[in-house]
């Protein structure tokens, strides 16, 4: 039987009488098995097959990771890669041995489709119904973007809404947490920032008004107040240093409310990319830099030098095409060619001047030595999912880039720096993650050396399945 | 919206005792999906201008002890009308809302109209009374 005959079987099986068979099978492009449903059902927790090399001993824990992973209904489908309902993955490792699981956020807007058997909630890119049941922004929360361990709940996050509360084994939702009451509802980025002592930053926006979160390592609300920050940029990451919140401000503004939201954004490239840096001890103070416009969707981190200069790593492209079209497109199967981002380093200096210095490097899904968190730093690695698929390495300091490509049928998606032991160098990490390989329709997930990512990963482990491709994740050590 | 809606309960209330004689049509409206704390507090509308203005024509509240309850307008001439109602859980008699103005309590309105990231429309909220009474079920286990 061929694979994608399997899949079509499991699929089903999974969802029983509910599952509309999607129209994807017949593959196109390497893209579009990532975008494929996932079985309604997930996957059960299985054991992955060792394909290559040996688990480095001592790498115990869980890579956590969030995308979209459910996409259409028959003839309906969402409007945009980023509306697919959040489809969470966990991969083990233990004993030498890696299992995997996977399992749909059981979200308000997903129980409301898979009743319908349709796509009715509006969502970034997605129109939605008429009379679709909306009360308010966790009604469409698709909680799809990213993961994070806090205390002894999982949440993933959407950056529309509130966290939604997992069970870190089993991947079953607990439901929306409520981070305060009167804070119900509110924006939470897919991209919290964790300090060294575990103090939990996060911020949300929507417009020009924005809220600035800070959280107990517990996930306690410590402080939470609402700023205006000047334009309706679309603000999807951002940054921290031990003194500053850094809220990069790029020329894609949310202008009018329409609906699929990402209808009212427009790319104006003769505005300046201003970067908002706010006083982490009192938000009044502040001051913006400017920067060459461009488009971005993550940083790496940021860290500030004696000097008081500010220095943050980011993927740049020249415009919104991607956001604006192509993500849409693709859930289509109609995939487009933008080029990868370019990693360049943004310079605030204390005098005002701000500068853009580029690496000539591309890829996206920027990570940085977690433990280093608005620290000083050398490394930041990267995926580039487009042309070469290669997982990069590289080093500011010495200038140096190390990479390696498993060649065009391996899609490289997001690798998490896993420190070898405390108290070590950032090299001295395993670079964690997984690709989705078109070729053998099935997902891997690999262990590099930092110090060493040209020689291919130390170990790869394969699933029988292709999984959808994911977003972000995080890990947590044994 | 639901600001001055204690004020509109009180004013409300006499208007419905003086009314309730001789008038002839009614609604009923079953709440169901709640949760057994705080009150439901009711607005009713008999046109357009009304409605958008937030000028009620009654208004009503009622406990919430379980999962659903009642309320009722009587002494109602026949006509289109709309409800709105939210479920003031905390029972501080106010909708309350986010920083961001997004409401923290339930709320929801007749024909359980859905309105999107605003209040439902009159055209999907009115629906028609008649002599007799009229049921409207309205579900806010949704929010």
């Amino acid at each position: 039987m061929s694979a994608s005959r399997r899949k079509f079987l499991a699929a089903f099986a999974a969802a029983g009488a509910m599952a509309a068979a999607p129209s994807a099978f017949a593959t196109t492009s390497p893209w579009s098995l990532g975008v494929e449903n996932a079985p309604a059902g997930g996957f059960p927790d299985a054991p992955m097959r060792r394909i290559h090399g040996r688990a480095p001993a001592g790498l115990e824990g869980s890579l956590y990771r969030n995308g979209p992973g459910w996409f259409r209904y028959g003839g309906s489908s969402t409007g945009h890669w980023f509306d697919g309902d959040g489809f969470i993955q966990r991969f083990a490792i233990a004993d030498g041995q890696a299992r995997h699981r996977g399992r749909f956020a059981d979200t308000n807007k997903r129980r409301i489709e898979m009743e319908r058997q349709s796509i009715v909630m509006p969502g970034f890119g997605t129109r939605g119904v008429n009379q679709a049941p909306v009360a308010n922004s966790d009604s469409m929360n698709a909680a799809n973007t990213s993961v994070i361990v806090v205390g002894n709940e999982l949440w993933a996050l959407w950056e529309g809404g509130s966290p939604t509360q997992l069970s870190r084994d089993t991947l079953e939702t607990a439901g929306i947490r409520t981070l305060r009451s009167d804070l119900a509802h509110m924006p939470f980025t897919a991209h919290p920032k964790v300090e060294p002592n575990g103090r939990i930053w996060n911020v949300g926006f929507f417009g020009q008004r924005g809220i600035i979160w800070r959280l107990s390592p517990n996930g306690e609300v410590e402080d939470a107040q609402t700023i205006d920050i000047g334009q309706p940029s679309y603000v999807h990451d951002w940054a921290v240093t031990e003194r500053h919140l850094i809220i990069p401000l790029q020329p894609w503004l949310h202008e009018r409310m329409t609906a699929p939201m990402v209808e009212g954004f427009v790319w104006r490239g003769d505005q300046p990319f201003r970067v908002l840096v706010i006083d982490k001890n009192d938000y009044a103070n502040k001051r913006i830099y400017e920067l060459p416009p461009m488009f971005y969707f993550h940083t790496g981190d940021a860290w500030e030098e004696a000097d008081g200069t500010i220095r943050f790593d980011l993927c740049a492209s020249r415009n919104a095409h991607f956001i604006a079209e192509e993500a849409r497109s693709m859930i289509r199967q109609d995939i487009g060619q933008s080029p990868s981002a370019e990693l360049v380093m943004a310079v605030l200096h204390p005098d005002g001047r701000a500068e853009v210095r580029r690496s000539g490097h591309h890829g996206e899904f920027p990570q940085t030595d977690r433990r280093r968190q608005g620290l000083s730093r050398d490394l930041v690695a990267l995926v580039d999912d487009r042309a070469d698929n290669a997982l990069g390495l590289m080093n500011w300091r010495t200038g140096a880039f190390d990479s390696f490509a498993f060649g065009a049928h391996q899609m490289m998606q997001e690798h998490l720096f896993v420190p070898k032991h405390s108290g070590g160098g950032e090299s001295e990490s395993w670079l964690v993650g997984a690709t989705l390989n078109a070729r053998e329709r099935a997902s891997e997930l690999h262990v590099f050396d930092a110090a060493r990512i040209s020689d291919g990963p130390v170990v790869s482990w394969r699933s029988r399945y292709a999984a959808p491709l994911g977003f972000h994740g995080t890990w947590s050590g044994a | 919206m639901f600001r001055s809606i204690i004020a509109a309960v009180l004013l409300a209330a006499t208007v419905q005792t003086a009314d309730a004689q001789d008038a002839n049509g009614a609604i009923a409206i079953q709440l169901s999906g709640l949760q057994p704390q705080g009150q439901v507090m009711v607005q009713l509308f008999n046109n357009e201008a009304g409605y958008s203005g937030g000028q009620a024509v009654g208004a009503t509240m009622a406990r919430v002890n379980g999962a659903t309850a009642q309320v009722r307008f009587a002494g109602l001439a026949p006509g289109q009308y709309a409800v709105r109602l939210f479920h003031d859980v905390n029972g501080d008699g106010e909708m309350n809302t986010n920083p961001f103005g997004i409401p923290t309590e339930p709320y929801a309105f007749s024909n359980n109209a859905q309105g999107q990231f605003g209040p439902a429309s009159w055209a999907d909220a009115a629906f028609t009374v008649q002599a007799g009474e009229t049921t409207q079920r309205i579900n806010l286990g949704g929010n």
